[in-house]
């Protein structure tokens, strides 16, 4: 009624449109006008020179002949299956978080799909092609499943029993390495033994991310609750502990890791009759261990931020409640802390995951390994910049969809909107 | 009776915090010891700088494998140190320190410069700058330095055209895969003269400022301290440089055959390093930047333009100093990012601090103590930083509370 009586707003055409909004966003003085021009140019400029050499100069063959080595590096071809089963078990998870937790609003995630197409055609052929449908099939087989949960009343069960199968999941790919890891004797049984040393490529690289992400994370919680707690002891301790392992850089940890607790851990020793050294460690091993060692410090320091944004009334309330110490800390701090850190903490995460390519100085085989041996082969002599563009291709689409996903999680938990 | 004790509030606290440095005690013992033990089997000492023989701290940093022949040469010195690849592995250590220092503040210097004009582009009115910066940002924060650093050297600098096809620019600088080549700024002989006037001009323009900023308080006319002692120190500075007979020669340098001539010469392993460095640790800063500039209450823009202040006014007076306080800390981690980062010198073979000693790991095989020396020199770099920014923030704060 009030909409009939107010005049329409005139349809301008688009021309006009876009014209207005050139003026005011690109051309609103004469000094953004300016800008504006030699923004164009030089973006012209280099616009092409990158189509030209995407599109006439680079050779991508050497990506072609080499997908095996970027995905897995060495790894037995008659053990891929294991990978294949891992991939379909995370796809399924995937699929039922994302309708339990995720936006509801797919374009985007779709957009971004779409944008990597070129990277699928371009690098799945024969069973690969076959399999990576099939984990497409599992994902959104599992989303569908989990479609009539999401609003019902068995939403929050159905939610615990996922973070469960991640966490049993997660134990079950790690069970065939945990029991045949190369310090134990003894070779066969269930599944043959993959060495580690065989593990490389963009799959060494997400195995050194998950794990140091799924290691370091409680670490560096428990670490920023002995920073805060009132045990001098324990609390020197922590502080020594996160200030200097955050004054000097990741190659120097893992060096150490490397030349100096390897040392360690080989010789024998029992306190109290119990063996607790006198293991060889793999270089995977000792590596990872630098890794979770490096990022528990930084993880302590902004979960140590989150709890300090606790306001006190929050624990005096608690224990007007009646909970214990231990209670407060779980059920009342640590919620509102984490919540409170998710951006900071993710960014850690995603700072781990491009660390892991620092692992080339312990001479592992992984996804940035594997593009400084690729342009040595005879064929591809000199084609670095194919291959590093490729990997900074893959490095940034995971960090990037990380760093998307926290900002929904964000969102979901309606961080800062209160 | 123990079960009294045991509740005890106070006892059970130290109980527990004893049991826990017993653990931590016993942890660290069996460490050492076994690592102790390990390096004997070979033949070593854990730590060979700890002599029970000399004086007092015993701390014997020439340890014997130091004193020893490097025999590996070093193509880029820093700040005019000396080194040949007959020199003491010690010697060949503080030349990797000092091209750390060095790589770490031209970085610095560039990414500061790089990350404020990113950070304060993204919040341009302009869409295509705006948009342009968030896609800077967006592109190289989120690729490792590593595969960037090795991409900046292997697939640019060097394939970089040879020295006789060296890249021009304006016949100032050449680049070639030889390296970048630069003119370079020498004192003549009445420079060290010319620097006491500048040393003179420093005093006289601080002089100025302070009237004219006394001035401007008394009278409340604006009285520009900040051009007036810009203007004097230029004055000063200028006229004696020409009344020296400019006492500045700039060497620039020439496409030779094999190398450049004159000038000076920055090798493609520095370069890329830097550049890696900078632009990476710039995407950093400018978010920091774009984020302390969006925390300063919009408020406060309104009512310095309520006050009649102009746009450069409202940056210079209001803004930006409020943002300062909100950067330096996060800016400080930055820093020392960039410094740690600079140790990934060692995909591209450029001879810094870590460089130097993996190289000598190799060579010598004395891992434990040298990677434990790596460390100690790592920690006291980022100490140093730490106490400048702090020193800086303290005095910023200082300022402001004074205000």
């Amino acid at each position: 009624m009030t909409a009939a009586s107010r005049p329409a707003p005139p349809v301008l055409p688009p021309h006009v449109v876009a014209f207005r909004w050139a003026r005011a966003n690109l051309f609103s003085s004469p000094g953004n006008s300016v800008l504006t021009v030699v923004t164009v140019v030089m973006l012209s400029f280099a616009a092409f020179q990158a189509a030209r050499f995407v599109f006439a100069t680079a050779e991508w063959e050497i990506i072609e002949a080499n997908r095996g080595l970027f995905f897995t590096g060495p790894f037995p071809r008659d053990e891929f299956w294991r990978i294949w089963v891992l991939l379909h078990g995370t796809a399924a998870l995937s699929g039922l978080s994302w309708r339990l937790w995720g936006s509801l609003d797919l374009r985007r995630p779709l957009a971004f799909a779409a944008a990597c197409v070129p990277l699928y055609i371009f690098m799945l052929e024969g069973d690969a092609l076959i399999l990576t449908s099939t984990c497409i099939a599992t994902f959104a087989a599992a989303y569908f499943a989990a479609w009539p949960v999401r609003f019902s009343r068995f939403r929050d069960r159905a939610r615990s029993t996922t973070v469960w199968l991640w966490i049993l999941g997660f134990m079950a790919a790690m069970l065939p390495t945990a029991l045949y890891p190369s310090f134990l004797p003894g070779q066969g049984g269930l599944f043959s033994h993959v060495p580690d040393r065989e593990w490389g490529g963009f799959f060494l690289t997400m195995v050194l991310a998950t794990v140091g992400i799924a290691v370091s994370f409680p670490l560096g919680v428990l670490l920023a609750i002995g920073r805060a707690s009132t045990f001098p002891v324990i609390r020197i301790f922590c502080v020594a502990y996160i200030e200097m392992i955050r004054a000097v850089p990741l190659v120097t940890i893992l060096y150490m890791s490397f030349f100096i607790l390897r040392l360690a851990i080989r010789h024998e020793t029992s306190v109290l009759g119990i063996p607790i050294t006198g293991y060889e460690m793999s270089v995977v091993f000792m590596a990872m261990l630098g890794l979770i060692l490096f990022s528990a410090a930084y993880i302590a320091e902004i979960v140590r931020g989150g709890l300090q944004a606790v306001p006190r009334g929050q624990v005096e309330a608690g224990q007007a409640l009646g909970l214990g110490g231990l209670q407060v800390l779980t059920l009342i701090v640590l919620p509102q802390a984490l919540r409170a850190v998710i951006p900071a903490l993710v960014s850690q995460f995603i700072s781990l995951f491009k660390d892991t390519s620092l692992v080339f100085i312990l001479a592992l085989t992984d996804l940035l390994a594997v593009a400084r041996i690729a342009p040595a082969q005879p064929g591809f002599i000199g084609h670095h910049a194919e291959a590093l563009l490729f990997i900074a291709l893959i490095y940034w689409v995971v960090a990037f969809s990380m760093s998307r996903a926290s900002q929904q999680l964000e969102r979901n938990l309606g961080v800062g909107e209160r | 009776m123990l079960l009294t004790v045991l509740s005890n509030e106070r006892v059970r606290r130290y109980l527990f915090q004893a049991v826990f440095a017993l653990v931590i005690l016993v942890f660290g013992y069996v460490l050492i010891a076994n690592i102790q033990a390990e390096l004997e089997g070979i033949g070593l000492e854990i730590f060979p700088f700890v002599s029970t023989k000399g004086s007092f701290p015993f701390i014997d940093v020439s340890a014997d494998f130091l004193d020893q022949r490097a025999g590996f040469s070093i193509d880029q010195t820093s700040f005019g140190f000396d080194y040949s690849a007959s020199d003491s592995y010690s010697r060949a250590f503080i030349t990797g320190l000092l091209n750390t220092i060095q790589v770490s503040i031209i970085g610095i210097a560039i990414a500061t410069v790089l990350g404020v004009i990113v950070g304060v582009s993204r919040l341009s009115s302009n869409w295509l700058v705006s948009r342009v910066a968030t896609l800077y940002v967006e592109t190289f924060r989120n690729v490792p330095l590593v595969v960037q650093l090795i991409f900046w050297y292997v697939a640019v600098f060097l394939k970089a055209p040879r020295i006789g096809d060296s890249l021009d620019f304006f016949g100032i600088a050449f680049l070639s895969v030889r390296g970048l080549a630069l003119p370079e700024v020498h004192g003549t002989s009445g420079f060290g003269t010319w620097f006491i006037f500048v040393a003179i001009a420093i005093v006289v323009a601080g002089a100025v400022r302070y009237l004219l900023t006394r001035r401007q308080d008394e009278t409340g006319q604006p009285s520009y301290p900040w051009w007036g002692a810009s203007g004097a120190l230029l004055a000063i500075a200028g006229a004696s440089f020409l009344i020296l007979g400019a006492p500045l020669d700039v060497d620039s340098p020439e496409v030779g055959r094999f190398s450049y001539e004159g000038g000076m010469t920055i090798r493609p392993e520095f370069t890329a390093l830097l550049f890696g460095l900078s632009i990476y640790t710039a995407s950093f800063i400018a978010e920091i930047v774009r984020g302390s500039i969006l925390a300063i209450p919009k408020g406060q823009t309104e009512a310095a333009q309520a006050l009649g202040f102009n746009g450069s006014q409202r940056l210079r007076l209001v803004i930006l100093p409020q943002a300062m306080a909100i950067i330096i800390p996060p800016l400080t981690n930055q820093y020392l990012n960039l410094m740690k980062n600079s140790s990934l010198a060692v995909a591209v073979a450029y001879k810094d601090l870590f460089d130097v000693g993996a190289v000598t790991i190799n060579q010598a095989g004395q891992a434990v103590p040298l990677v434990a020396l790596l460390m100690a020199a790592y920690l006291s770099l980022s100490l140093t930083i730490s106490a400048v920014m702090n020193g800086i923030y303290s005095r910023l704060k200082w300022r402001s509370a004074r205000q």
